[in-house]
């Protein structure tokens, strides 16, 4: 919680970016872009060192940066099909299973599926990872795949329907697709959201999740949540510009609320590509500039506007009843814990775990490169 | 000696075109997009330095939008070397867009609002449970059914 209010990381990632889960040609650019993210985008001391984070993160390590460092009270998991750029798709259907079953009340899981493989092979690949984590609450998409090229359109009756209606057979929630942010050099087109529309409109029972909302395509996907009762935006990536660009996050933030109003909006933050805490206090802390709220003519960025953006708005997107949630998981251990070591520093948990110091670690890799790679905010 | 001609080298920025606008059906070139934030044209060595922001830091195309404004200054007359550079650290914001260019999207955005019939929110009294669940009958309907997961 933050400041009594619960909060729900909409995505989170313990990623695989060990050397050798990357694949292809463009697989290692995008391992170390992900690094890059990471280091460019994160104040020295809430960054994880090189050999650290470009690994295969622990599950364990990441939770217990959720749950001891951060606010975060539950984490929402996604399955990644990133098949054509790593072997085991970046965060793995392994990685579900042990959250499910080491964490089942701090976390939940979206299935990752790959519709470029066709309707029956996603079809059967939905039912074994559903099998596996049968209390799933969604599935995640990725618009394209690449060696070779191949893409779909959300809106496919022929590709995509048949998916949806075995997602709402097996009582899942949500769909989530990886929109906005291009995966390297690879066509833009199907990072648009239109298609977006079409699946929300054939499926007004299902809700659309679009993932990275703002980092491109703003007004459009603004206007999305604005016509679409079951079209939510997702903010993983997109919160880190609290960190890089506040005055960006803003308007996207504010245009975002103008037209789609308080309940569209989900907090995420994509850990580990952020530290939870540091995004979390950004935002916590967040007004609009004078002369947003003048434009768009913005109710104050109060406690119950952000209490809905940072837990609410999630849970009643996929039917969960936050409060009652927070009192069945209130004093478990990990609220024992987080209240005995009031509140560690970045990553000291996972340092722990490595059986070095975080800083030093940090001041080691800073020897090594010489470089540290920050800069905090926008330009004046 | 002629200089080289400002206008042949706006031109060439604005015949490469941000993809995000393109991909909005708005095209848009660099210069119009407000991603070049410095044009330093040096008429006696014949070369043309540009430095160059991007709309995001995660955009995966601005090292094709470089090399491809590097082609097309090389080819305006007097122009011997051009050089594009990307800025990783300048922020860009909806405000560097040129105003000629800004009417042209918002014009785009406006026809699409008028043929989806696009409204915003209603905030007034927007705390209230009945304004909350009456904006979505779907989610007032999923809030009658929750339970906590076993």
């Amino acid at each position: 919680m933050i400041d009594g209010i619960p909060v729900i990381d909409g995505v989170i990632h313990p990623f695989n970016l060990s050397e050798s889960n990357a694949k292809g040609p463009i697989g290692p650019l995008v391992r170390e872009g992900f690094y890059q993210l990471h280091s460019h985008w994160n104040p020295p001391e809430a960054q994880a060192p090189r050999s650290w984070f470009q690994a295969d993160q622990s599950v364990t390590a990441l939770m217990d940066t959720l749950c001891l460092e951060s606010g975060v009270d539950v984490a929402v998991y996604h399955t990644l099909r990133l098949d054509s750029l790593f072997h085991d798709g970046l965060c793995s259907r392994a990685k579900a299973i042990q959250l499910r079953s080491e964490h089942p009340t701090r976390s939940f899981v979206y299935l990752g599926l790959d519709p470029t493989l066709g309707v029956a092979r996603t079809l059967d690949d939905l039912d074994e990872q559903f099998a596996e984590v049968p209390d799933a609450i969604g599935v995640k998409f990725y618009p394209d795949q690449v060696d070779p090229y191949r893409t779909f359109r959300m809106d496919d009756p022929e590709a995509l329907f048949p998916i949806y209606e075995r997602v709402r057979e097996r009582g899942l929630k949500v769909v989530a697709v990886h929109k906005a942010l291009p995966n390297g050099p690879v066509p833009l087109a199907p990072y648009r959201i239109d298609d977006v529309e079409g699946a929300a409109m054939a499926f007004p029972d299902i809700s659309f999740e679009i993932v990275h909302a703002g980092m491109a395509f703003v007004d459009e996907t603004a206007y999305a949540l604005a016509r679409f009762p079951n079209v939510f935006a997702n903010f993983e990536v997109t919160s880190l510009l609290l960190l890089k660009a506040p005055r960006l996050f803003q308007e996207a933030l504010a245009t975002m609320l103008f037209w789609g109003g308080p309940t569209k909006i989900i907090w995420a933050t994509g850990a580990n590509f952020t530290h939870p805490q540091i995004a979390l206090e950004k935002f916590w802390n967040l007004e609009l500039d004078g002369d947003l709220v003048d434009k768009y003519q913005l109710p104050p960025l109060d406690r119950d506007l952000k209490a809905r953006i940072l837990g609410q708005n999630w849970a009643d997107m996929v039917g969960i009843d936050l409060g009652a949630h927070m009192a069945a998981i209130a004093g478990d251990d990990w609220d024992r814990r987080r209240d005995a070591d009031g509140g560690l520093a970045p990553y000291t948990v996972w340092a722990d775990r490595m059986g070095v110091a975080h800083l030093e670690a940090m001041a080691a890799q800073e020897t090594a490169t010489g470089a540290a790679g920050f800069q905090h905010g926008a330009p004046s | 000696m002629t200089g080289i001609d400002r206008h042949a080298v706006d031109e060439a920025l604005d015949r490469v075109v941000d993809p995000c606008s393109n991909a909005l059906g708005e095209p848009l070139g660099l210069r119009e997009m407000g991603l070049t934030s410095s044009v330093d044209v040096d008429d006696a060595s014949g070369t043309v330095t540009v430095t160059m922001r991007l709309t995001s830091p995660c955009c995966a195309y601005g090292p094709t939008m470089a090399l491809a404004a590097e082609r097309e200054l090389a080819v305006v007359p007097g122009v011997r070397s051009a050089t594009v550079t990307i800025d990783h650290g300048a922020v860009w914001t909806p405000a560097e867009i040129l105003p000629n260019a800004s009417v042209r999207l918002s014009e785009r955005r406006f026809r699409t609002i008028a043929v989806f019939d696009v409204r915003p929110y209603e905030w007034s009294n927007w705390k209230s449970t009945e304004s909350l669940q009456g904006t979505d009958p779907l989610l007032t309907s999923r809030l009658d059914t929750t339970g906590v997961p076993e």
